[in-house]
């Protein structure tokens, strides 16, 4: 529970023989985090010879799958026979198959797709040709003339330039649009063209109609006719497409996710160590899968089997599995969020989930407000389960406000209903001094129960430095519990006595944690204050509860059509005022573990625990 | 009356002008967190942190707040 999964490494050695068989089983078993060899005096292992095979079938389903546009995912239940083939070649050759049927298919389509793409182009041409009004044909086809087209600013302005400086051309042009067609003897050519780049002309292509006869209506006309009948054509290879797509989807599916696994294993010995007959898989084992696994490796291997079990040692690397029961394991998503806790750390996910939800409910504490976020995140965990995990965070929180709504009375900012007040415990509207002091109190015993567990993470390098980096911080506080208690004449010590205690804890902390310690003094003190956000966006939030409680009260009393005005007024604003809560109670919560609670022991930054094998459905969430 | 008017608007103050300057602090701090967010997702955990630090500010304006409040009474 406090302590992250318990791990052993394994040092397995395997005959080469058993190489297939034992990848299976560890597969099978999805325990082993395996530590990728790396080249030493053993070299690192061949992939299986099946690696190449699958890979290339990966590939042709793969391709498939996107160049069928299909989509999703499906479990795959019994390898082979859920797919409907014998083996990887009969399963390769119907893939082969299946691949160059929708080439084929798929060549033609875009050969369709060009030939539309130039008729397109063809039409575009013969539209602005179509305001000319001269024959297609008459545009190519010419020895001693130049033909150019395309848009000038001003075609008479252009056409007068010209005049200055040859008349052995012919120009036609379209009012409005500035389309010119020039044709020009082919010894003023460069003239011209001088000549048209002053009126900013820019040609336009007429090469791909340059095979096109007769008047451009006519022309298009037939373009059209054209352009219907392929676009029927590449509309048909699309629904075929469709359809092949439809019958192998779950076919394609199922081997893409099997070849995948298939793939991932034959790969498998890349990452062990190999000499010429034997290979070595070391990895990290949770200590409650070692009895199984060690049964499990000598029933494959017919015992030729060696298996060395080793406890971390202290500076290891190990992989951190956290381990939580199952209401606090939701959790481990605000862990993960953050950092994994070291392998010797202690996992504070079981203090998250005491103290977020207590925390979120002090800062939203309505009973109105809790039974309605109650209500929002069971619709929502039903409608969207991709939601789940999240909801599964907050709905303690959501119970906790419920609960504290009632310690402070409150039903959607309302202190009395009907004429009744509502019973309360304390009042945090009326008794702001008091909910100060209590929220401050709060930060003070969390972040003692840091210190705590940072004590106990510290023991691991000694008690000496644990009193040192820990145990100093108690005595500063308890130096300045001497030093008030002595000013206000509670206590019959001199106020220098307490000083005394401080100079001390403060040199401990400087010799626990150097520097850093040193700079994080008045941080501490910061810290504590800093819980008594608990009071102030809860007193934030009550605010607005009153203050469209106002409004509502104030346009029901005006009557009539005002009643149905209340109404949306209400609705509105609590909806804003219970997004804004939630938003607040969980980022501020989150805020005063991560940051002030946190700090005080939490160092993490582990390696998650892979384990080689299926990837299960929970494993894919976290 | 005028006195309480006074102590009023120093609570103000007090908590306003600190909101102010953790708003400017954070606004930066902010920026580059999402920023480091949108290299590594990773980074989530440490950008949060960052980014709230200067809200100490507004804490200790929120305690003159008080302090300044209890002088009215």
């Amino acid at each position: 529970m406090l302590q992250s999964e318990r791990m052993r490494k394994v040092v397995i050695t395997v005959p080469k023989s058993f190489l297939d068989k034992t990848i299976n089983e560890l597969y099978k078993l999805n325990a082993v985090h395996i530590i990728n060899h790396s080249k030493s005096d053993l070299d690192i292992g061949n992939p299986l010879e099946s690696a190449s095979k699958i890979s290339e079938a990966l590939i042709a389903a793969r391709s498939l799958i996107s160049n069928l546009g299909l989509a999703g995912s499906m479990e795959l239940n019994n390898g082979f026979k859920a797919i409907g083939v014998k083996s990887l070649s009969h399963l390769t050759k119907s893939l082969k198959t299946l691949q160059n049927e929708t080439n084929l298919k798929l060549e033609k389509a875009k050969q369709i797709s060009d030939e539309i793409s130039s008729i397109e182009t063809k039409k575009n041409i013969l539209f602005q040709l179509e305001k000319l009004g001269i024959s297609v044909e008459s545009y190519s086809n010419y020895s001693s003339i130049t033909v150019l087209a395309g848009y000038v600013k001003n075609p008479d302005l252009m056409k007068t330039g010209l005049l200055k400086e040859t008349d052995e051309f012919e120009m036609h042009s379209s009012s409005g649009s500035g389309f010119i067609a020039l044709f020009v003897s082919n010894s003023f050519k460069d003239k011209a063209i001088e000549v048209l780049a002053k009126h900013e002309f820019s040609e336009f292509d007429l090469t791909p109609v340059k095979d096109i006869k007769g008047k451009p209506s006519e022309a298009i006309s037939a373009l059209l006719a054209e352009h219907e009948l392929l676009q029927k054509s590449k509309l048909a290879i699309q629904k075929q497409l469709a359809r092949i797509g439809a019958k192998w989807h779950d076919f394609l599916l199922l081997s893409e996710k099997f070849l995948s696994i298939e793939l991932e294993k034959a790969e498998a010995p890349l990452r062990f160590a190999s000499s010429e007959n034997i290979f070595v898989v070391t990895g990290w084992v949770p200590a409650k899968n070692l009895v199984k696994l060690v049964e499990k490796a000598k029933k494959t291997t017919k015992g030729n089997i060696e298996i060395e079990i080793k406890q971390p040692a202290h500076d290891e690397e190990v992989p951190v599995k956290l381990s939580n029961t199952k209401l606090a394991k939701p959790f481990e998503f605000l862990m993960n969020l953050y950092a994994l806790p070291k392998y010797a750390e202690i996992d504070p996910t079981l203090f998250l989930f005491i103290t977020f939800p207590l925390f979120f409910g002090i800062i939203l504490g309505d009973v109105g407000y809790g039974i309605t976020v109650v209500l929002l995140l069971l619709y929502l965990s039903r409608k969207f389960p991709s939601a789940k995990p999240l909801a599964r965070i907050i709905m303690p929180a959501a119970i906790s406000s419920i609960f504290f709504g009632f310690i402070f009375g409150e039903v959607f900012g309302f202190e009395e209903l009907f004429g009744y007040s509502i019973p309360h415990l304390i009042s945090r509207v009326h008794q702001i001094q008091e909910m100060l002091i209590i929220s401050i109190a709060i930060g003070l015993i969390h972040i003692n129960l840091g210190l705590l567990t940072g004590f106990i993470n510290e023991l691991n390098h000694g008690l000496k430095k644990a009193i040192l980096a820990k145990g100093s911080w108690w005595i500063l506080q308890l130096s300045i519990g001497i030093m008030a208690a002595s000013s206000e004449g509670l206590l019959p010590v001199p106020m220098y006595a307490g000083g005394i205690l401080a100079v001390v804890s403060v040199i401990m902390i400087y010799l626990g944690e150097s520097v850093s310690g040193l700079t994080e003094l008045p941080g501490f003190f910061s810290n504590i204050l800093s819980y008594s956000r608990l009071m102030a966006v809860g007193l934030a939030s009550v605010g607005l509860a009153v203050v469209v409680n106002g409004f509502v009260e104030e346009f029901a009393s005006a009557g009539g059509i005002m009643i149905f005005v209340a109404v949306i007024v209400g609705v509105i604003g609590h909806t804003l005022n219970i997004a804004l809560g939630l938003l607040g109670g969980f980022l501020q919560s989150l805020r005063l573990h991560y940051v002030e609670f946190f700090t005080k022991f939490f160092k993490g930054g582990a390696i998650p625990f892979k384990p080689f094998g299926k990837i299960t459905k929970e494993a894919a969430e976290t | 009356m005028a006195e309480a008017g006074l102590v009023a608007i120093g609570a103000g103050l007090a908590i306003g002008l600190t909101a102010i300057g953790a708003g400017l602090a954070e606004k930066e701090i902010g920026a580059a967190a999402v920023g480091a967010m949108a290299e590594k997702g990773e980074t989530f955990g440490k950008g949060l942190i960052l980014t709230v630090i200067p809200e100490t500010l507004v804490i200790f304006g929120f305690v003159m707040a008080f302090l300044i409040l209890a002088l009215a009474e």
